[in-house]
């Protein structure tokens, strides 16, 4: 029973020079290649032999062919006079190997072959690499949009952050494939002119260190909290599973000699599928059940029909601090969202009664740690927002500047809305907003503790020194 | 200035449409381009196949006859044409050779 192994590979689809040469290395130290692949390759035990390889493409196959087509078996048979075995199979990729020891090569002219391997890429790496930087512009588009319409989410996001870092070396990563190519291919053409078999230098060094750079980003971004290592985990999961998926059909399909378009329809199906499915998955268990709150509640409650979770968390504000609080239980709850920009964290205290007198409190804590971003936040977080309905703005939003003092702050606004106000205000301390909705309207007592309690140094010393 | 497709022929077109002056099978002519080059050209299995596809689609050669995958191919009217014209184009060029170095090879 012959020994197989897999090695992770990464070879430009195009390098024939390189393939070939690791295959006789390979073949050298007792191993064959049994299946390439994208990124794993398999090899299966052979005695070590000195063996030459040829890395030849065949433009109109596909991964998708049950069989090698008619074609493709018209040149084994060509081959097979010269001595040359076909090793393996990659869609357009065939390889073969020879024992003799100095074989006629199977390609014995280069305007030919460069041509041939460009009317392959033609089908295989360009329009892959087209896709994805098409993928990569939209993808960028959106992510300015989050950024612009709602900077605090975006910045506090660690996954928001990873995007914006990972997606230009996507780019990068895709353009610099498709630079060296056509560098290769414009040079390759004039030295075939000349008869002259130019090799093939890819720089592949260069898009594994991309990969490599977007991975370390992915980690560091996600590693520090325990929701993101689950995050990173169950992404992994996910895209093993999605590939692992659509591998299994297309070879099954394969095997029963599925036509080439049937097995693309299908595969492309059920990629598409099965991506839909587990992202509605994930949003049903996200949102009914808390699937990513890595937060633990110590109980639950019934309230006006919805069952709740009940946190116990720390909060640096209570009602108990702003006025006497009835003599009921309280549930207190801290969301936080942290990057080395911006921390948002928001509280919820809530009373496990439905007696609608006793109030509940949530306020938000936006800490700002690059300066540069402040007004952007403050901005953002002041803009207004209107509710439109059959066409009509029928209300408004919006933050109207208040006195400030009262609140120890160096800025403070109150939210009005078409006719009216809410005990809802935003307030601008040096490096921290912080939004407060109370159920009444404060008095200055309460700003005040307000301030000494979620305004961070600045703050206190403003209190401090009203109350001197 | 981009190459015209079979504007000029290389050295391996140009022996592979020779041997198709007559009909010929397609693995034939492996064996026919060393013979007739005194093994001073060899014809790559790979680029046999190619060529022949890309003769077959500018109808430079037809198919004559198709017995499982052994094929049979022949130069159309197009095929002699090119293959004249760079037997054209190498006379000319040898006779340059003739009328500079002042001597006729053998």
């Amino acid at each position: 029973m012959k020994e197989l192994k897999r090695r992770m590979e990464s070879f430009a689809f195009y390098d024939r020079t390189a393939i070939e040469s690791h295959l006789e290395d390979m073949a050298q130290l007792g191993w064959m290649v049994e299946q390439p692949g994208n990124y794993l390759w398999r090899y299966y035990s052979i005695q070590p032999k000195r063996l030459h390889f040829s890395v030849t493409y065949f433009p109109n196959a596909s991964d998708f062919d049950p069989s090698p087509t008619d074609g493709q078996r018209q040149m084994e048979e060509y081959c097979a006079k010269d001595g040359w075995i076909p090793a393996a199979r990659w869609g357009q990729m065939q390889i073969f190997y020879n024992e003799g020891e100095n074989p006629t090569p199977i390609e014995t002219d280069a305007v030919t072959q460069v041509e041939t391997i460009h009317r392959t890429m033609h089908r295989n790496m360009l329009p892959t690499h087209l896709f994805l930087l098409a993928l990569c512009f939209y993808q960028f588009i959106f992510l300015g949009w989050q950024l612009i319409s709602d900077p605090v989410d975006f910045l506090s996001n660690p996954y928001s952050l990873y995007m914006l870092a990972v997606w230009p070396l996507l780019v990068l990563s895709a353009l610099w494939e498709v630079y060296f190519y056509f560098r290769w291919y414009r040079r390759a053409k004039a030295a075939a002119e000349n008869g002259v078999f130019l090799e093939i230098k890819t720089h592949r060094r260069a898009s594994i260190l991309l990969l490599t750079i977007s991975m370390l980003i992915l980690v560091l971004t996600f590693a520090g909290s325990a929701a993101g290592r689950w995050s990173i985990l169950l992404w992994l999961g996910i895209v093993i599973l999605i590939i692992f998926a659509v591998k299994t059909v297309k070879a099954g399909m394969k095997k029963k000699g599925v036509s080439r378009g049937t097995n693309r329809t299908v595969s492309m199906a059920v990629s598409v599928v099965l991506t839909i499915a587990v992202m509605a998955g994930l949003t049903v268990a996200i949102i009914r059940y808390d699937f990513m709150d890595t937060r633990t509640s110590v109980g639950s409650y019934e309230h006006y029909g919805m069952t709740r979770k009940v946190y116990a968390d720390t909060i640096p504000l209570r009602i108990e601090d702003l006025e006497e609080a009835a003599a009921v239980s309280w549930s207190t709850e801290q969301r936080r969202d942290e990057t080395f920009l911006l921390s948002n964290t928001e509280y919820i205290q809530w009373p496990l009664t439905e007696n609608n007198s006793i109030p509940d409190l949530e306020y938000t804590v936006t800490e700002i740690k690059a300066p540069i971003l402040y007004e952007l936040c403050k901005r953002a977080l002041t803009r207004s927002e209107d509710e439109v309905v059959d066409g009509e703005v029928v209300l408004q939003d919006h933050y109207e500047p208040v006195d400030a003092m009262p609140w120890g702050a160096q800025e403070a606004y109150r939210l009005y809305w078409s006719d009216g106000y809410l005990n809802k205000y935003l307030l601008c301390f040096e490096n921290r907003i912080i939004e407060i909705h109370f159920d009444w309207k404060p008095t200055p007592h309460q700003m005040a503790v307000v301030a000494e309690k979620l305004s961070g140094e600045y703050g206190r010393e403003v209190v401090r020194a009203k109350l001197a | 200035m981009p190459r015209i497709k079979f504007h000029t022929l290389t050295e391996q077109m140009f022996y592979i449409l020779l041997c198709l002056k007559n009909e010929c099978y397609g693995m034939d002519i492996l064996d026919q381009v060393p013979a007739m080059t005194e093994n001073r050209v060899n014809v790559g299995s790979g680029t046999l196949y190619n060529l022949l596809e890309q003769f077959l689609e500018a109808e430079m050669i037809r198919e004559t006859k198709v017995e499982g995958r052994r094929r049979s191919y022949i130069l159309t009217e197009k095929g002699k044409k090119i293959l004249e014209k760079e037997a054209l184009r190498l006379r000319c060029q040898l006779m340059d050779y003739d009328r500079i170095f002042g001597e006729v090879l053998e």
